[in-house]
């Protein structure tokens, strides 16, 4: 197991609770495999986890990256600036 | 060329930026301002709170600005975001570019606020005169 941690944003982190959580993967779970657990875990997250991006440790990644210990997840739910 | 981009807790300065644009070389700036719209459909806004990844969405904004400054004579150029709450009129987000001629200058702010739309890590929660509040995730 790995121990990261994933930051939340606007819409997800008031569907999580909090903006940072601690979690043990199994190494090698790529950020496509955290989402479903994510999605498990908060089911009420889907319709946002579907369509976000995802950056580690502050650099945007495609969803076949592999997680490794310590690693810093950003959920980033579709955007709104502007 | 100068490249100026930052998020900001304070209102924006925008003639600020059009003096650090101007420049002999160029003969256009153009000025983008966003602005919080207070009627939106039939919904009110009381007011809207931006939030941002801070690291990432610098980054990103340099980027554009990059991406912008390769593909038009761009002269200099300067982005700021604001951050936190914000009320109807005031002013969200400044591009500002000077190129050469204004055609440039005109296609590089539109091309960078489109960019900014679609890929900056920047959410707004919007809350109506009710107390209602919604954060704003488009669906496509």
């Amino acid at each position: 197991m790995i121990n990261i941690s994933v930051v939340f944003f606007a819409g997800a982190r008031d569907i999580v609770g909090q903006n940072r959580l601690e979690m043990q993967i199994p190494a090698l779970t790529s950020v496509a495999e955290l989402r479903a657990i994510l999605m498990a875990k908060f089911p009420q997250l889907e319709s946002l986890a579907t369509r976000a991006a995802f950056a580690v440790n502050e650099i945007l990644v495609l969803t076949d990256t592999l997680l490794v210990e310590n690693d810093e997840v950003a959920f980033l739910p579709a955007v709104s600036g502007g | 060329m100068s490249m100026r981009i930052k998020l900001t807790n304070e209102p924006i300065a925008h003639e600020e930026m059009v003096e650090n644009c101007r420049t002999k070389s160029a003969g256009a700036i153009v000025l983008f301002l966003g602005t919080v719209r207070e009627i939106t459909g039939n919904e009110q806004t009381l007011f809207l709170e931006y939030e941002a990844f801070a690291p990432l969405a610098e980054k990103t904004l340099l980027e554009i600005a990059e991406e912008a400054a390769s593909n038009w004579a761009i002269q200099n150029i300067e982005i700021i975001h604001r951050l936190g709450i914000l009320h109807p009129g005031e002013t969200s987000i400044a591009v500002c570019v000077s190129c050469p001629h204004r055609a440039d200058a005109f296609a590089a702010c539109q091309q960078i606020m489109n960019k900014i739309k679609e890929v900056v890590p920047i959410w707004k929660k919007e809350t109506s005169p009710k107390g209602v509040s919604n954060w704003i995730h488009p669906k496509n």
